[in-house]
C-alpha cells in the first residue's frame, strides 16, 4: 500500500445498507482512479473498530433498529468523529445523517440519541416525501444544480453550526406531492385502510391516456384483435378474429425495391403484459425529455413508444388489452407527402426518418399520422447548455438531443442499426439476425417485441410475421405499416370462467 | 331593364348613388376628411385608433412572447397539433375574399353597384390577408426558418417538397396578396391625382403626388388605365376561387376524418365569400354613418351584399348537410363516428352554435325590410362572423381531438396567448383600417363620378344600359 493511495472508508455496510452505501464508495474510487489516483475501499463492519486514519468516509441509510445498532457502535469506537475533527470528509446519506446528529425520532415517536457529530436533529414528517428533486447548491464550490430522487419521511432540522448542501427548488422537499401510502396500512396492504370523504378542495390528476372501452366504435375499428385458443384451433389457417394483412395492390408508380436491409417489427399482444418497461427503455435510449405534470396535463407527453390500454367486457369484470404503440414505419407513410420541407422521409432500409435540422415545425405530419405517434417539442424541453450538466451527462451520446420547435418520433433505434451496420461492414458481412436489438425489445421481459430484417427470409421477424394471427392496424387506410401485431390469443381456464359467471 | 320602379320608397333603394350627386359633392364627402388637417381629425377617429393601437400592442407582446418562449404557450398538443392560430388564419383569409369578389368578379359581371364599396372592401382584403398570412408563420415551431418553404437556391441543395398543400398555400396566399395590392393601387391612381390637386400642405402634395405616378388625366391615360384595370380584374377573378380552394386542400388532402372531404374546396370558397360579405357589412354600416356616406353607400348596396351573404350562406349550409350525408353514405366507421362526435360529442355545443349562426341567423335576410336595415345587417353580420369562426374551429380542432385510435384522443384547451394573439390581430386589422380611412379615400371617387355623370345625364332608369355600353367601348 503506497502513501499516495486514497483510502475510502465504507462505514458499517452490514447494517447501514438500505440506500447510498457501497455504490457511493465505488463511485468515489472510480472517480479517483479516473484522475490518476490510486484508491481502495476499506469496509468497516460491526466486527471492526472504526479507524481514524482513512482519507474519506461514507455511510448509507438504514431502518430504525439498524440505526440504533450503528449509533451504539460509532459511540463505542469514535474513530469517525476524530477523523472528522481532523478535517476528513464524511459523506453521509439518508439515515446516516440522522445518526450523526444530536438525536432522531423513530416512527414510534421514541427519541434516540445520535453521536452529535453534526448540529442537527431529525423528526418524522407528516407524510413521506417521494419524487423527483432539483436543488440549487449553497455550499461553496458547487455551481450546477443537483438533481435526484427523494424518498424519505425524516425531516431534518439544521442547527446554527450546520450548513445545508443545497436549497430545494423543485420536489417534495418543499411539501409538494401526495403520500399514497397513507391509503395502504400494514394491516391491509392492498388498500382499504383509508377512510374516503369528500372535501371542498380539488386536486388535478394527470394521466397520459384515459381508459378506453373497446365496445362500440372501438370494436368496429379492429384496433385490438383477440380470440381464444379454441377458436384459433378451429381455424388454424385463417382465424376469423385476425384478418390477414392487407394485400398491397399495384400502384401507378412502382414500389421501391429494398436491395439491402428492410427493417420490420412485430409485437405479440398475447404475451405483452403492459408493464411499460419498453417505454422506460425507449425514453432513456433516445434522450426523450421528461416534461412534467403541467405539460402532460396539456397532452404533451413525449413518449416515442406508448402502451395503449383498452378494456373489454363489463366494468365489474373487465378484460385488459395492452398494445405497445411505436411509430408504425408505414411503407406509404402519410406523414411524408404533407411535409412542405421534406423533413420526414423514407430511407433506403424502409425506415421513416425525421430530419430534425430540416424540420420547421408545421406539425402537419402529426395531423396526418393515423397512429398519432409523433411528438413535438412545444417548448425547449431539452437542456440548451453546451457544457456538461447532470442531465446532459445522462444522455445517450449516439442520439441527437432535439431543440424547441421540431418534431420527433420512434426511429426503430436507428443508432443501434447504424452501429451494427458499421461493425458488419468492418467484418465485410451482412448484419446477422438478432444483431440489432431495439431498446424496447431488449427491455421486454416477455419478449413480445421482435425486430429484424424483412429481406432475410430466415429472420425471426419474418417467421413471426408469417403467423396466421399477424395483422396490421387500420388496414383500410392503405398505409402498410411495418410494425405488425399478433392478435391476442387467450386460453381462459373453464373453471375460472365458470366461477365468475 | 332590370330597374323599372321610379316611384315610392323603392326607387330610393334601387339607386346606386343618391339623387343629385355631383363631382363636387362626391369630392367633398369622400376627399375632404382625408385632406383635413391632422388636428381636426374627428374625435371618434382618435378614440378608435387609440383602442386599435392598444390591441396592436397586445398582438406585438404576444408575438414576442411566442418567439422567445415557443409554440407551447398555445393550447396545442398531440393530437391537436393545429390549434386556434390555424382557425384564425382560415377565418381571416375567408374575410379577405369579399374584396376580390367585389372588385374583380363584380366588375367583370358589370355590376355597377360595386363602385362605391370596392375600395374599402379591397383594403379590408389586404389587411385581412396580412393578419391571416402572419398566422401560419407564427404557428411554426421555428418561425425564423419559414423561408425554407420557398424554392430558392441554397447551399444545402434542398428544395421545398411540392406535394405538400402547405407549399401550395404559400404560393396561393403570396399571389393573392400581391395581386390584391396591385389591383388596389391601380384603382387608387386617379383618386390620388385628385387628392394631389386638392392638397394644401406640403406633406400631402408630396405624398399624393408620388402615389399618383404623374397622372395627368389625358384620354390616353384614362384609356390605358381602364384597360389595365380590366386586365388585372380578369387576373384576380380566378383567385377568388383558387385561394380558398388551396387552403381547403390543407385539410382535404389529409386523411383525417372530418378533413378528408372532396367538397372542401367549393365549400370553403362559399364560406369565405359569406364571411367576407359579413365583414364588408360590419365595416360599411358604421363607415357610411361616420362619414355621412348614405348617399354613396345606399340601401341598394346593403341589400345586394345581404343577398350575396344569404346565397353563399345557404351554399355553406348545403356543405354541412353534404358532410353529414357523405359520412353516413360512405359507411366508414371513422367518418360516421366523427360526425356523431361533432354533433353530440364533447364539443357538440360548438356545432349547434354554428348552425344557429350560419343557418338560422341568416334566414331573416329573405325579407327586404331586413336586408335594408343597417342595424339588422350589422347584427346578423356579427353573428355570421362568429359562426364562421366556429365552423373553422369545429372542422380543424374538433376533428383532431378524436381520430383513428381511441388511445390518442385528447381534449384541447385554449390559453390566454391563443386569445391575445387572436384579439390582438383584430387590433392589427383595425389599426391598418383606421389609417386607411384617414389617409386614403374610402370610396373610389373617379368611378363614382362616372356614375354621377350617367345619373345626371341619363337618369337612373337608363343607368344599367349605359353602364353596359361603357364597358363594351373599352373592351379590348
Amino acid at each position: 500500500m503506497s502513501e499516495s493511495t486514497l483510502r475510502i472508508g465504507l462505514v458499517l455496510p452490514d447494517v447501514m445498507g438500505t440506500y447510498g452505501d457501497g455504490g457511493n464508495a465505488l463511485i468515489l474510487r472510480q472517480r479517483a482512479r479516473m484522475r490518476g489516483l490510486d484508491a481502495e475501499i476499506v469496509e468497516i463492519t460491526l466486527d471492526d473498530e472504526v479507524p481514524e486514519s482513512l482519507d474519506v468516509y461514507t455511510l448509507g441509510g438504514a431502518e430504525d433498529n439498524a440505526q440504533r445498532i450503528a449509533t451504539r457502535h460509532l459511540q463505542r469506537y469514535p474513530g469517525l468523529q476524530r477523523a472528522a475533527e481532523a478535517g476528513r470528509p464524511v459523506l453521509a446519506i439518508c439515515a446516516a445523517i440522522q445518526v450523526l446528529g444530536h438525536w432522531y425520532e423513530t416512527s414510534a415517536g421514541e427519541r434516540v440519541a445520535g453521536i452529535s457529530m453534526l448540529d442537527l436533529t431529525t423528526s418524522p414528517r407528516e407524510a413521506r416525501a417521494i419524487g423527483e428533486l432539483v436543488t440549487t447548491p449553497v455550499l461553496g464550490g458547487l455551481s450546477q444544480p443537483l438533481s435526484g430522487f427523494e424518498n424519505h419521511r425524516g425531516g431534518t432540522l439544521l442547527g446554527p453550526d450546520a450548513a445545508p448542501l443545497a436549497k430545494v427548488t423543485r420536489g417534495v422537499g418543499n411539501g409538494v406531492g401526495v403520500n399514497a401510502y397513507l391509503l395502504r396500512g400494514s394491516a391491509s396492504p392492498a388498500g382499504g385502510a383509508a377512510d374516503i370523504q369528500t372535501t371542498s378542495r380539488t386536486h388535478q390528476l394527470v394521466t397520459t391516456q384515459t381508459h378506453h372501452a373497446l365496445e362500440g366504435t372501438g370494436e368496429a375499428r379492429h384496433i385490438v384483435r383477440s380470440g381464444t385458443l379454441a377458436e384459433f384451433k378451429d381455424e388454424p389457417e385463417h382465424p376469423h378474429f385476425a384478418h390477414p394483412v392487407a394485400h398491397h395492390n399495384e400502384d401507378l408508380f412502382p414500389d421501391f425495391v429494398y436491395e439491402g436491409y428492410k427493417w420490420g417489427m412485430v409485437i405479440d399482444q398475447t404475451v405483452c403484459t403492459g408493464c411499460n418497461a419498453c417505454v422506460v427503455a425507449c425514453q432513456s435510449e433516445n434522450n426523450i425529455p421528461i416534461v412534467g405534470k403541467s405539460e402532460v396535463a396539456r397532452g404533451r407527453e413525449m413518449h416515442w413508444l406508448r402502451v395503449d390500454s383498452y378494456y373489454g367486457g363489463s366494468i365489474d369484470d373487465p378484460t385488459f388489452y395492452a398494445q405497445p404503440m411505436p411509430c408504425q414505419h408505414c411503407e406509404k407513410a402519410p406523414c411524408e407527402p404533407v411535409c412542405p420541407v421534406g423533413a420526414t422521409v423514407h430511407d433506403s432500409e424502409g425506415l421513416n426518418v425525421m430530419v430534425y435540422n430540416r424540420c420547421v415545425g408545421t406539425r402537419y405530419c402529426s395531423n396526418n399520422c393515423p397512429f398519432k405517434v409523433r411528438r413535438f417539442n412545444w417548448l425547449q424541453y431539452a437542456e440548451l447548455s453546451t457544457t456538461a450538466t447532470e442531465m446532459s451527462l445522462a444522455n445517450n451520446p449516439d442520439v441527437t438531443v432535439r431543440s424547441r420547435g421540431v418534431m420527433e418520433k420512434c426511429t426503430y433505434c436507428t443508432q443501434r442499426i447504424s452501429r451494427a451496420r458499421i461493425e458488419a461492414a468492418n467484418e465485410d458481412r451482412r448484419i446477422a439476425d438478432g444483431e440489432v436489438v431495439t431498446a424496447c425489445q431488449a427491455a421486454c421481459p416477455t419478449q413480445a417485441i421482435v425486430f429484424g430484417d424483412l429481406n432475410d427470409p430466415t429472420s425471426q421477424v419474418n417467421r413471426v410475421k408469417a403467423s396466421p394471427i399477424n395483422y396490421t392496424l387500420l388496414d383500410e387506410l392503405q398505409v402498410f405499416p411495418r410494425t405488425s401485431y399478433l392478435a391476442k390469443v387467450t386460453n381462459p381456464n373453464p373453471t375460472l370462467v365458470e366461477g365468475h359467471s | 331593364m332590370a330597374v323599372t320602379t321610379t316611384k315610392g320608397p323603392l326607387a330610393e333603394t334601387n339607386r346606386v348613388i343618391g339623387r343629385g350627386q355631383t363631382y363636387g359633392t362626391i369630392d367633398d364627402v369622400v376627399l375632404q376628411p382625408v385632406l383635413t388637417d391632422v388636428m381636426r381629425t374627428p374625435r371618434w377617429w382618435w378614440i378608435g385608433f387609440t383602442i386599435s393601437l392598444a390591441f396592436l400592442t397586445m398582438y406585438l407582446v404576444s408575438v414576442i412572447k411566442l418567439i422567445t418562449t415557443g409554440i407551447g404557450i398555445f393550447g396545442n398538443n398531440i393530437p391537436v397539433a393545429w390549434g386556434m392560430p390555424i382557425v384564425n388564419f382560415v377565418w381571416w383569409i375567408g374575410i379577405g375574399h369579399a374584396g376580390t369578389l367585389i372588385s374583380a368578379a363584380l366588375l367583370l359581371f358589370r355590376q355597377p353597384w360595386r363602385t362605391t364599396i370596392n375600395r374599402f372592401a379591397e383594403a379590408m382584403t389586404i389587411f385581412a390577408v396580412v393578419c391571416a398570412g402572419l398566422y401560419p408563420i407564427l404557428h411554426l415551431g421555428r418561425p425564423w426558418v419559414f423561408y425554407w418553404l420557398l424554392p430558392y437556391p441554397n447551399t444545402y441543395g434542398l428544395f421545398p417538397q411540392f406535394r405538400s398543400p402547405l407549399d401550395w398555400d404559400l404560393f396561393a396566399i403570396g399571389t393573392y396578396a400581391s395581386v390584391s395590392v396591385l389591383f388596389w393601387f391601380i384603382g387608387l391612381i386617379p383618386d390620388m391625382a385628385t387628392l394631389r390637386d386638392r392638397s394644401k400642405t406640403k406633406f400631402q402634395k408630396l405624398l399624393y403626388g408620388l402615389l399618383c405616378l404623374g397622372w395627368n388625366g389625358s384620354t390616353k391615360a384614362w384609356q390605358r388605365y381602364q384597360r389595365a384595370y380590366l386586365l388585372l380584374a380578369a387576373l384576380s377573378f380566378p383567385l377568388v376561387l383558387s385561394v380558398h380552394s388551396t387552403i381547403a386542400m390543407d385539410f382535404a388532402v389529409a386523411q383525417l376524418p372530418g378533413w378528408n372531404n372532396t367538397i372542401m374546396p367549393p365549400y370553403f370558397v362559399a364560406g369565405a365569400v359569406f364571411a367576407g360579405f359579413a365583414m364588408v357589412l360590419i365595416l360599411a354600416v358604421p363607415l357610411r354613418r361616420a362619414f355621412g356616406l348614405e348617399q354613396l353607400i345606399t340601401k341598394r348596396h346593403l341589400d345586394n351584399a345581404a343577398k350575396l351573404m344569404l346565397a353563399t350562406g345557404m351554399i355553406v349550409v348545403y356543405g354541412y348537410f353534404v358532410e353529414v350525408f357523405i359520412a353516413w353514405y360512405s359507411g366508414v366507421e371513422f367518418e360516421r363516428f366523427m360526425i356523431w362526435s361533432r354533433m353530440f360529442g364533447d364539443h357538440g355545443q360548438f356545432f349547434w352554435a354554428l348552425i344557429f349562426c350560419n343557418f338560422v341567423a341568416i334566414q331573416p335576410l329573405w325579407f327586404r325590410r331586413v336586408r335594408q336595415s343597417p342595424l339588422a345587417l350589422f347584427v346578423i353580420s356579427l353573428i355570421v362572423s362568429v359562426g364562421m369562426w366556429l365552423e373553422r374551429f369545429v372542422i380543424i380542432i374538433v376533428s383532431l381531438t378524436k381520430d383513428f385510435l381511441l388511445s390518442s384522443w385528447a381534449d384541447y384547451i385554449s390559453t390566454f396567448w391563443d386569445w391575445s394573439l387572436f384579439i390582438g390581430s383584430m387590433g392589427l386589422f383595425s389599426t391598418l383600417f383606421f389609417l386607411f380611412i384617414r389617409l386614403l379615400p374610402a370610396i373610389a371617387t373617379a368611378e363614382t363620378k362616372e356614375t354621377a355623370y350617367h345619373d345626371s345625364h341619363h337618369g337612373s332608369d337608363a343607368f344599367e344600359t349605359i353602364r353596359a355600353d361603357y364597358y363594351s367601348e373599352v373592351r379590348p
